[in-house]
C-alpha cells in the first residue's frame, strides 16, 4: 500500500513539474509523426521496388507474347524446309566427296483434320480442311514442297556408285484423322482424284502441280491411259494407315542399270523392284522414266509405288509420292537408306 | 531508407537474373551432355532394333536368340493395343527401345521414343511388358506363338 501511495505522490508531482496533458499530446504526436515518416519511407521503398517488379513482369509478358506469336506463326517449319533445300544445294554443288556433306532433312509429322484431336499422331502438325478441294491441295502442296526441298530434279545429291541404288527422302508423315469420313464418306481417298487435282489446279503461274512435278505440258490423262493398259493402278489413299509423302533419287544416271540391279538384289517382279516403261515421253526438261509397281504383273493388276522421271540433271528421281508407311509398296522400293531424319 | 530501398531492389534484380542466368547456362551444358550421351544410345538401339526386325522377318516356329540388345538403360516396349503410338511406328504396331520415363502422362513415353529412340514394325506383335535393358546387353528370345511375335528376355 504504501509503496503505490508513494507512486501516485510521484505522478502528482510529475503532472505538476511537466503539464502531463502537453506532454500526452506531444507523445501522441511525435508517435503520428514518427508513424507517417515510416509509412512514407515505406511508401517510397515500395515504389521503387514495385517499378523493378512492374518492369520484370512487363518484359517477362512480352518476351512470352513474342514467344506464343513465334509458335504460332509456326516459322521453324518455313525454316526447316529451307535448311533442308539448302543443304541439298551445297551437297550437290560440292566439290568434295558428297558424302563429306551431311543433309540436313527432317522429317515432318502431318495430320489432316476437320477438327478432330489427331490422336493417332504425337504432337503433328495439324491442318485443318473443310472440302476435298482442301484436303488434294494439302496433299499436292506437300508432294510439291518435298520436290522443292529435293532440288526440283535439277541437282544430284547422291555420290555415283557402280551399282545403282535408290536413296529416298520422306519428306512427311501423314495421318488422316478419323473425322475425314465427313468428307470421305468411305474412309478413303481415290488418287485418280488427287492426280486429277494435281493436273487442273495451279501450283504457280506458269505450272500446274502436276507439270511442276512432272514436267511443262505433262497431262495424267495420257499416264493413267499408259498405266490402265499395264494393268498397274494407284491403290486408294486409307485413313486408317499412315502414308510418306516422300521421293528418292537413284545414284546412276541410267534407270536400266537400277532396274537390273533391283531386280538381282530383290530377286524379280513381285519381290523386289518392279519398272513398266512407260513410252520415252518428253516433257519439257523432264522425262518420265517408268513405273515403279508392286504385285502382279504387267497385266494383272500391280499397285504404283511411284513414277520416275529423269530430272534436268540426267538423274532419274522418284518423283515425290504418297506411299503407305512400311507397306509392301514401300519396301519394294528397296531403298537403299533414308535421307531424312525422323 | 530511400537510397537503402533502392539498393534492395538493384541487388533482388541482379540476384533474380543471375539466376535465370544460371538456370540457362545448367540447362544448356545438361542439355549439351545428354544429346551427346542420347545420340550414342540411340545408333546402338537402332542397331538392335534393326538386329531384332532380321530375326523377326526370318523367324519360323523355332524361337530365335538374340544377344547383346543394347543400350544399357534404356527399354523395350511393345506398343499394339493402344491407339496412340509413337510416330516412328507409322500407326502399326511395333517394338522401340527407348529410355523409360518414371511418371507416364500425358503420352510422355511416347514422345520420348519419338524423340530419342528407335522403332521397328511388326504387325502381328504379341503383347509384352516393358523390358528393361540391364548393363552389358541382353538376350531376347524371340518367339513365334499362335501367329504372334513375343519378346522374352533370357
Amino acid at each position: 500500500m504504501g509503496v503505490f501511495s508513494s507512486q501516485k505522490n510521484e505522478f502528482r508531482f510529475f503532472s505538476k513539474v511537466f503539464n502531463l496533458d502537453c506532454l500526452f499530446w506531444n507523445i501522441i504526436g511525435c508517435i503520428i509523426f514518427f508513424i507517417k515518416k515510416g509509412w512514407n519511407d515505406m511508401k517510397k521503398k515500395g515504389e521503387m521496388a514495385t517499378e523493378q517488379i512492374v518492369l520484370l513482369i512487363i518484359l517477362i509478358a512480352s518476351f512470352a507474347i513474342l514467344l506464343f506469336f513465334l509458335v504460332k506463326l509456326n516459322l521453324g517449319k518455313q525454316t526447316d524446309q529451307e535448311i533442308c533445300h539448302n543443304s541439298v544445294i551445297t551437297r550437290g554443288n560440292s566439290v568434295i566427296p558428297k558424302d563429306s556433306v551431311p543433309l540436313k532433312c527432317q522429317r515432318e509429322y502431318v495430320c489432316l483434320t476437320t477438327g478432330g484431336d489427331c490422336k493417332k499422331m504425337t504432337d503433328p502438325s495439324i491442318k485443318k480442311v473443310s472440302s476435298k478441294e482442301e484436303v488434294y491441295n494439302a496433299l499436292s502442296e506437300n508432294l510439291a514442297n518435298c520436290w522443292w526441298m529435293f532440288g526440283e530434279g535439277k541437282i544430284n545429291y547422291v555420290r555415283d556408285e557402280a551399282f545403282s541404288n535408290l536413296y529416298c527422302s520422306i519428306c512427311s508423315q501423314v495421318a488422316f484423322d478419323d473425322s475425314l469420313v465427313k468428307i470421305f464418306p468411305n474412309g478413303q481417298i481415290d488418287q485418280d482424284e488427287l492426280y486429277n487435282y494435281m493436273e487442273t489446279n495451279n501450283y504457280s503461274n506458269s505450272n500446274t502441280y502436276f507439270e511442276y512435278l512432272y514436267g511443262r505440258g505433262s497431262t495424267y490423262g495420257a499416264i493413267r491411259q499408259q498405266l490402265q493398259s499395264q494393268g498397274v493402278t494407284f491403290k486408294p489413299i486409307d485413313f486408317s494407315k499412315q502414308y510418306y509423302s516422300m521421293m528418292g533419287i537413284t545414284s546412276d544416271v541410267s534407270t536400266l542399270g537400277w532396274v537390273a540391279g533391283a531386280a538381282i538384289l530383290g530377286g524379280g517382279l513381285v519381290l523386289g523392284i518392279a519398272m513398266l516403261p512407260i513410252g520415252a515421253t518428253a516433257w519439257g526438261v523432264s522425262t518420265l522414266a517408268g513405273v515403279a509397281y508392286f504385285g502382279g504383273g504387267a497385266t494383272a493388276g500391280g499397285t504404283i509405288a511411284g513414277l520416275f522421271v529423269t530430272g534436268e540433271s540426267g538423274d532419274d528421281y522418284l518423283s515425290p509420292s504418297i506411299i503407305e508407311a512400311n507397306s509392301p509398296e514401300f519396301k519394294s522400293l528397296d531403298c537403299k537408306s533414308i535421307t531424312t531424319l525422323s | 531508407m530511400n537510397s537503402r530501398g533502392l539498393l534492395l531492389a538493384e541487388e533482388t534484380l541482379k540476384i533474380v537474373i543471375s539466376l535465370i542466368a544460371l538456370g540457362f547456362l545448367v540447362y544448356f551444358l545438361s542439355a549439351l551432355y545428354f544429346n551427346n550421351v542420347d545420340g550414342q544410345k540411340q545408333i546402338q538401339a537402332e542397331s538392335s532394333i534393326g538386329r531384332l526386325m532380321d530375326v523377326v522377318g526370318n523367324v519360323g516356329s523355332n524361337s530365335e536368340l538374340v544377344s547383346e540388345i543394347t543400350p544399357a538403360g534404356w527399354s523395350l516396349f511393345a506398343f499394339n493395343f493402344s491407339e496412340k503410338k509413337p510416330n516412328l511406328c507409322g500407326g502399326q504396331a511395333c517394338i522401340c527401345i527407348c529410355d523409360s520415363i518414371t511418371f507416364n502422362f500425358a503420352d510422355r513415353q511416347i514422345k520420348e521414343c519419338d524423340k530419342n529412340g528407335a522403332c521397328g514394325e511388326i504387325p502381328n506383335l504379341g503383347y509384352f511388358n516393358e523390358i528393361k535393358i540391364s548393363s552389358p546387353g541382353i538376350s531376347l528370345l524371340v518367339e513365334k506363338q499362335n501367329g504372334g511375335i513375343f519378346f522374352t528376355k533370357k
